[in-house]
């Protein structure tokens, strides 16, 4: 199962759409407030998260709280503003990758096909 | 055997040359420059520090007229002046402290603190001024101007950053959420091949668009991080003549000429040349469409300041002018249906990378002119 994590309902229901077409099953949720119990979750192939989300989290918070439950997550940070700062803590953590707004859905289907 | 009557002339003589030695010795040590003239304006003292600052020897100056230190227009009026002083008794430098200019030997005006004082001596008047050379003081004040300007554009510039980088991550969201509608609906097109032959191609020019739309903000993402500046020597005359030959078609084909104004002694300068190219195609582009339609002329001029190793490049038009309660430098600030009031902030950040200033003036009759001062050597690391 795929968990999608983004504010933005088009861009979030169209990325939906599209990882169903290819055969994953995907929950998607609009903010961290709506994730369900993480330890509750089942085996996820991936998480796909805004890197923006509220005050106090960051997709890249999120996904160490789901890597606590599940180490081996692959995650994919979307973001529309990438700083050179955001690039170097990606860079540094494993299987994790930065992909920048608007993004294009076969470099997130490559990314899927090669490590989920 | 000397008479005593001789003898104490003598010693009256010797005590005299004394005191002369010793007046002379105290004028001579004091830094300021200090000349005595008659009331006809004959120099009568000349010391050592009117020397060092003036560049004369004092028996070039002794016994000819004082003017020959003044610049115009205080040289013409000085021989006036002093009459006018005699006459009346009002005085507008005696007495006062004055702010005012004079002209060393090599012709250099510089800036003084003058301040006159007037004797009377039997029936002659004696007027004696003393001279401090404040030059280095005015080069400091300039100095501290240019560098509270240079650090006001470059608060200016943080602020733009910021509002950029707001700017970016505000449009990036719904234009990623359009992105990916689309390609979901090319997606669901190709599937239908009734449906795929009307709608595919009008799906597949939205989502170019949006490409397009990205790159634009990709732009701005640039122009909010630090300008990173790839210098080499930039030939200006060979620069600015490719740059004349662009435009030239455009010109020509609107009526404007475009004229190129490069003396042969322009030392190269140390430049990123594509960044440099980006700003003053900016300047010329915006003198054609403030000229619109000629008769009209764009002027690409160069100008070698030495003295504080810089190179001036000016871009003029014949346009209307550029109304003074528009910021031009400002972030979005544009007077063009098209205009995205990007150019001449990103322009300004450019030249201020550079080390560089940009400013730009009203000309008459008609017309604005931009100029480019950028330093010879590069920006200073």
């Amino acid at each position: 199962m795929v968990l999608l994590l983004d504010d933005d309902e088009a861009f979030r229901s169209a990325l939906s759409e599209l990882l169903q077409d290819d055969g994953h099953t995907v929950r998607h949720y609009g903010s961290i407030a709506e994730l369900p119990n993480l330890a509750k979750l089942p085996p996820l192939t991936a998480l796909i998260t805004d890197y923006q989300l509220n005050e106090s989290e960051n997709g890249l918070t999120v996904a160490q709280r789901i890597r606590a439950e599940q180490p081996r997550v692959p995650v994919i940070i979307v973001t529309a503003h990438a700083s050179d700062h955001l690039e170097k803590s990606v860079a540094a953590t494993p299987y994790v990758w930065l992909l920048r707004k608007p993004v294009r859905y076969e470099e997130v289907r490559q990314l899927l096909l090669e490590h989920a | 055997m000397p008479s005593s009557k001789q003898s104490s002339l003598t010693e009256a003589l010797h005590t005299l040359g004394l005191n002369e030695a010793r007046w002379r010795a105290v004028l001579d040590s004091v830094q300021d420059a200090i000349i005595s003239i008659d009331q006809r304006g004959t120099v009568t003292l000349f010391n050592r520090s009117a020397e060092r600052i003036f560049g004369y020897a004092a028996d070039e100056v002794i016994g000819r007229n004082v003017t020959m230190l003044m610049p115009a227009p205080y040289a013409d009026e000085h021989d006036a002046y002093i009459e006018r002083y005699e006459r009346t008794g009002v005085a507008k430098a005696i007495g006062r402290v004055r702010d005012v200019h004079a002209r060393r030997r090599n012709g250099e005006i510089f800036p003084i603190e003058l301040s006159v004082s007037d004797a009377r001596f039997e029936n002659e008047r004696l007027y004696t001024a003393i001279i401090r050379d404040v030059s280095d003081r005015a080069r400091t004040r300039a100095h501290l101007l240019e560098l509270e300007h240079r650090v006001s554009q470059r608060e200016r510039l943080a602020d733009i950053g910021a509002v950029t980088a707001k700017v970016v991550h505000d449009l990036g969201n719904p234009l990623a959420a359009i992105s990916m509608q689309a390609q979901l609906l090319i997606r669901r097109l190709r599937r239908e091949p009734i449906a795929s032959d009307l709608l595919l191609p009008t799906a597949e020019r939205v989502l170019a668009s949006v490409h397009r739309l990205d790159a634009v903000i990709h732009e701005l993402t640039s122009f909010a991080r630090e300008q990173r500046l790839d210098l080499t020597d930039v030939v200006l005359p060979d620069f600015l003549r490719e740059i004349r030959d662009l435009w030239l078609p455009l010109t020509t084909s609107r009526a404007i000429d475009i004229v190129l104004d490069l003396p042969a002694e322009c030392p190269p300068v140390r430049a990123d040349e594509q960044k440099l190219r980006r700003v003053i195609e900016n300047l010329v582009k915006n003198a054609i469409e403030a000229i619109n339609r000629g008769p009209g002329c764009v002027s690409i001029l160069t100008l070698p300041i030495p003295i504080n190793e810089k190179v001036r490049i000016s871009v003029a038009d014949t346009g209307p002018g550029i109304s003074p309660d528009i910021d031009v430098f400002g972030l979005f600030e544009t007077t063009k249906p098209e205009g995205t009031g990007l150019g001449l902030a990103i322009a300004q950040q450019i030249v201020v990378a550079h080390g560089g200033s940009i400013r730009y003036e009203a000309r008459a009759p008609t017309g604005t002119v931009f100029h480019i001062d950028l330093p010879v050597q590069g920006p200073a690391v």
